[in-house]
């Protein structure tokens, strides 16, 4: 039986937009042409100031695309270095992973949503929670991103 | 709420190619990539996130996320412990070709799958031998330590 409804009190957020084009910089974080999929440029973090348990994560994205490109939005819990390769150094905890199409302009969206209930995870304090992208090519291409975290301090490690 | 507090420790595996390194058509199908474990895990969830460009006139392409085998090439109709698979049908006729993009969630909230030492977790896809076939993969296997 569910005994508490207040403790899900501690939740943050990342939200933003870039453009990953060569000839406009991004408009908040940087972003790089990498191979991937395993070279990620970092696009967005947070520090916490306790130690912290989550246990639901969301990750949204919706973009433009155009050409036969693929790019990657992953969620990365350890870092916040400018450029990590994933599967070697980090693992990531989300990912959204998307190809372009041919002979075709639309607009994507995806959304994935995780919810740990019996084994949270834990975040040390001051732990970088990061958003990595990675794209095959310098093309307009307008994202926006939101990655939105539920879940509460971990009293155990206070 | 649960009152585990053991931490959890993900496992990422990831394919970027086209249909040229894929080169099999369903129901057969080809490692895309896969690890094998040095110690015990619990595999309490994991994510497995595709996108697929299927190109007109070629073939299906699928990705399964299959425990216990590493072997080059499976015959889909003789194999079990698939845990997830994402499947993306031939586009149309009319020339515009738009990925098919999936995410599957699965997490085992009271339980887990023990996988023992050297046991391979792997992705396997299926596409035809044509370079306009495009596939991006990720598979997160959420996993804690276990005796």
């Amino acid at each position: 039986m569910r005994s508490s409804y207040d403790t899900l009190s501690d939740n943050y957020s990342i939200t933003f937009k870039t453009v990953i084009n060569a000839n406009t910089p991004p408009t908040i974080w940087p972003v790089a042409a990498l191979a991937i999929p395993s070279n990620a440029a970092l696009n967005g973090f947070i520090l916490i100031d306790h130690d912290y348990l989550i246990r639901s994560m969301n990750l949204e994205m919706s973009s433009g695309f155009a050409s036969p490109f693929r790019y990657n939005v992953m969620l990365v819990i350890g870092t916040n270095a400018p450029l990590i390769t994933i599967g070697q150094s980090f693992s990531s905890y989300l990912n959204l992973a998307q190809t372009g199409g041919r002979n075709h302009i639309a607009n994507v969206q995806q959304a994935e949503t995780v919810s740990f209930v019996d084994t949270p995870i834990h975040v040390g304090a001051f732990r970088p929670i990061s958003i990595y992208i990675s794209c095959n090519t310098l093309v307009n291409l307008p994202m926006i991103v939101s990655m939105n975290l539920q879940g509460e301090r971990d009293l155990v490690a206070a | 709420m649960g009152s585990s507090r053991q931490d959890l420790t993900p496992y990422t595996l990831s394919f970027d190619g086209v249909g040229t390194a894929i080169n099999a058509v369903f129901p057969a199908a080809k490692l895309l990539t896969t690890f094998k474990l040095d110690r015990a895990l619990g595999i309490v969830g994991f994510q497995m996130a595709s996108s697929m460009t299927v190109a007109q006139a070629a073939a299906q392409m699928a990705l399964f996320m299959v425990v216990g085998s590493s072997d080059a090439n499976i015959n889909l109709g003789q194999t079990s412990n698939i845990f997830a698979a994402h499947l993306a049908n031939v586009n149309n006729s009319g020339g515009l070709v738009t990925p098919a993009n999936q995410s599957t969630v699965v997490i085992f909230q009271d339980s887990g799958i023990k996988l023992p030492p050297g046991n391979p977790v792997s992705l396997y896809g299926c596409a035809a031998n044509n370079a306009t076939e495009i596939m991006f993969a990720v598979l997160n296997l959420y996993t804690i330590l276990i005796k």
